[in-house]
């Protein structure tokens, strides 16, 4: 999947999918100042993610700007093989989306 | 004078909803990835109590040893601090966790089907040494797990 999105690793493990990603976003809070500006760094946060199994969603999360910044995600699918679809996808505060794709290895 | 096309004008000056476009906005609440609703007021609540009040009610958590609340004792970069949620409640529904010594102490909550193991992983901030605290929703019920973490270097306000 497109790199400037980050990193989904999906594993096939114990009859199920060991699920990792790493999603590439500011997790801006609204506080932190630009050191050269001194002016605030306006907040910027996923707030919905989704998380599907071969097309069915199994995990849903709602996130606040206290999610670190290129967050990790990581979860326990219990029934998979290898060849299946992961696919984590969400929404920021503007609107924005963006999404993971993998496949199980 | 020629007369300017509609999409010359500028979205601007013509707030879509009123041409019964509405549907394109990307709006939050349209665009909605999940079935559920981002509980906004409960992210925006600056005490732990409140936030807890605004997703739960009056309903009372149970405290409870079959929650795992994982996290490191001392975090050296409270920007970054890995916490894991698990539990081997029956019928879990969400899972939520709260720092409450942030600014706005509710972090996270994670809507649980059966197609995954009640365990989830997230990294998140905390602007001193605090509490972080799981509820977990499991078969209607409340339950709850507290830990104490250090935080050496704040992480909220930078």
């Amino acid at each position: 999947m497109s790199r400037e999105y980050g990193r989904l690793r999906a594993k096939a493990k114990d009859g199920g999918i060991s699920v990792r990603a790493l999603i590439r976003h500011p997790m801006e809070t609204g506080s932190r100042k630009d050191p050269a500006t001194d002016t605030a760094i306006p907040r910027h946060y996923i707030q919905e993610v989704v998380c599907e199994h071969n097309g069915e969603v199994v995990l849903s999360l709602d996130w606040g700007w206290g999610v670190s910044a290129n967050p990790y995600l990581a979860f326990h699918i219990q029934q998979g093989q290898t060849g299946d679809v992961v696919l984590i996808r969400w929404i920021d505060d503007r609107g924005e989306t963006g999404s993971l794709e993998a496949k199980v290895a | 004078m020629q007369r300017r096309h509609l999409l010359e004008i500028g979205f601007s000056a013509i707030p879509l909803a009123t041409l019964g476009l509405g549907a394109l906005l990307p709006t939050r609440a349209r665009s909605a990835v999940t079935p559920h609703a981002w509980p906004e007021s409960a992210f925006h609540a600056e005490a732990v109590d409140a936030a807890i009040a605004d997703l739960f009610g009056d309903r009372a958590a149970e405290d409870s040893m079959r929650i795992t609340l994982t996290a490191p004792d001392i975090a050296e970069n409270g920007r970054v601090v890995p916490v894991e949620v698990e539990t081997d409640l029956p019928g879990v529904e969400t899972m939520t966790i709260l720092c409450d010594g942030n600014p706005y102490p509710l972090l996270a909550r994670a809507h649980v089907t059966p197609a995954v193991a009640p365990r989830v992983s997230i990294r998140v901030k905390m602007g001193q040494s605090s509490n972080l605290i799981a509820l977990v929703e499991a078969e209607g019920k409340l339950y709850r797990a507290t830990r104490a973490v250090k935080v050496t270097a704040g992480g909220c306000g930078g």
